[in-house]
């Protein structure tokens, strides 16, 4: 694991940029305008993450090389610019949810692209996934982004929608340490972390300013940038296919409490449940890849005893 | 009369030359079983951690008469590192270093082979972690040896790579993990 102190301080550090950049945009407005705030919030959470992940080493190359340097340089910038047409689009704010549904449909074709899934890089037919079947789940994987991401879009329009970007932003940061855990160190400690304390920090700032709140940027890069973490972790390192599930549905539960027998309770209590109830399939998932890792550790190496993650993800300073 | 023994000279020199015992170029097939692509690097400036690629394929052509005309070509499929810990090994193979779904292949293809003092000296391109490097280093041995009527032949080498060269774990500080990488490769080869 990389230095936890190191990565506390990362994640302040993407909090304030983000906070900054949101009441910078916001404050001589006091009560801004819904694109204005709008595209403060994705800005500025894209600020605090970029930044942050910057000065913690992560480097991206370009042209792309890897599924990250794609994340980094090509699914998340689309992201942003979308939310900042959808900002700017006024009353033809539908753009926005075809931009959406576009970048749903081609952001896991973009993070496997020239990869041993889809490119035969090992001799004739030697890719993993033949024509149909990467049909099917470049296809399953864009249905799946498009139906979460406009879940959590329309939450958050609702009463108790305050409670979707910290449902986000903590499953950010539990996908980091489970990628992790599951393999992925720099990957996984030093981009979820970042991603999940620049969503908050953008969005708290955002509660400080008076007017419309507007975090549906800000909750779209959380939910393409968590989609994407997964799509990495799950096909590039061994994040297991039931811990990426469980991480990227547990956000749908803060629709939980819209059910309508606890519907009646008042906003506060509702969005502290949706919270709670997304905890429980995040600390699951971070539970059994602990396990997982911790068993693979102990069968190649039966004599060390349980090792930790630090025997060989920490790797010294 | 000048004209015909001339004739009748040309005609013996050609045939002799064409009856002369030409050694062809020899090609033969890397042999899994009795050759190894193995590595060392420093771990946390204390020790070596030890590690091995499992599978690896590759053919090279040995004449000789010309050494020209050898050639090498190597391909290891990063999926099979082995350091005895599948935790590590599951490590390696994630983005952090190898990328293996990314890049399967540790790819090598000589371009120029130089004849040395007890084999050859190697030049070629070395292409791992979507990067192609040139790399030059000398390969010992050459003697054959007859095996079940098969002919094989093989050579050794040790080399040092800096894995940053190449984007292998481009996020871990050398402090931690040695930037160089030490390997050493043995191939037996079976002719063809």
């Amino acid at each position: 694991m990389p230095d936890p102190i190191l990565l506390l301080k990362a994640m302040a550090l993407a909090a304030a940029i983000a906070a900054l950049a949101v009441l910078l945009t916001g404050l001589p407005w006091r009560s801004p305008r819904w694109g204005i705030a709008t595209a403060s919030g994705v800005l500025g959470v894209a600020l605090g993450f970029g930044i942050s992940s910057r000065w913690l080493g992560i480097r991206a190359t370009w042209p792309p090389k890897e599924a990250t340097d794609r994340l980094l340089l090509v699914v998340l910038p689309v992201v942003i610019g979308v939310e900042l047409v959808g900002a700017a689009a006024g009353k033809f704010r539908w753009i926005v949810w075809l931009l959406r549904a576009v970048v749903a449909a081609f952001a896991a074709r973009i993070l496997v692209d020239k990869s041993a899934y889809i490119a035969d890089l090992s001799g004739p037919d030697s890719r993993l996934w033949d024509e149909t079947q990467t049909t099917k789940i470049l296809a399953g994987l864009g249905i799946t982004l498009a139906l979460v991401w406009a879940a959590l879009l329309l939450q958050l329009r609702r009463p108790a929608g305050r409670a979707v970007p910290f449902a986000v932003a903590g499953t950010c940061v539990a996908a980091g340490a489970t990628t992790m855990f599951s393999g992925y160190a720099t990957g996984g400690g030093q981009l979820g972390l970042p991603l999940g304390a620049s969503i908050v920090g953008a969005f708290l700032a955002s509660l400080l300013l008076s007017g419309r709140r507007a975090t549906g940027g800000v909750v779209s890069f959380g939910v393409v940038g968590l989609f994407s973490y997964l799509v990495i972790g799950r096909l590039f390192a061994e994040l297991t296919t039931t811990n990426a599930a469980l991480l990227f549905f547990a956000p749908l539960l803060c629709w939980l409490p819209e059910l309508p027998l606890v519907r009646r309770l008042p906003v506060w209590l509702r969005s502290m449940l949706g919270i709670l109830l997304t905890i429980v399939p995040v600390a699951i998932a971070l539970f059994l890849a602990q396990q997982k890792f911790a068993a693979d550790s102990v069968k190649s190496a039966p004599d060390s005893g349980e090792l930790s993650p630090e025997d060989y993800m920490n790797f010294g300073k | 009369m000048r004209k015909r023994f001339a004739g009748c000279l040309i005609a013996v020199l050609v045939a002799f030359v064409g009856a002369a015992p030409v050694r062809a170029a020899d090609e033969f097939t890397i042999d899994p079983v009795h050759s190894g692509v193995y590595f060392k690097i420093l771990h946390l400036g204390l020790s070596n951690v030890f590690g091995r690629f499992n599978e690896f394929s590759g053919t090279f052509t040995i004449d000789p008469d010309d050494a020209g005309k050898c050639a090498f070509a190597m391909n290891i499929k990063t999926n099979s590192v082995d350091t005895n810990n599948g935790a590590r090994d599951n490590h390696l193979r994630s983005p952090d270093f190898f990328n293996v779904k990314q890049f399967p292949a540790i790819d090598f293809r000589s371009t120029s082979v130089k004849a040395v003092n007890g084999g050859y000296e190697v030049t070629g391109n070395l292409t791992m972690h979507g990067e192609t490097k040139p790399i030059t280093f000398t390969l010992m041995g050459g003697k054959k040896a007859e095996l079940k009527g098969v002919t094989r032949t093989g050579y050794s080498t040790e080399l040092v790579l800096k894995r940053t060269d190449f984007g292998v774990g481009a996020n871990i500080p050398p402090a931690a993990l040695g930037e160089e990488v030490h390997i050493a490769i043995g191939i037996e080869g079976t002719k063809k």
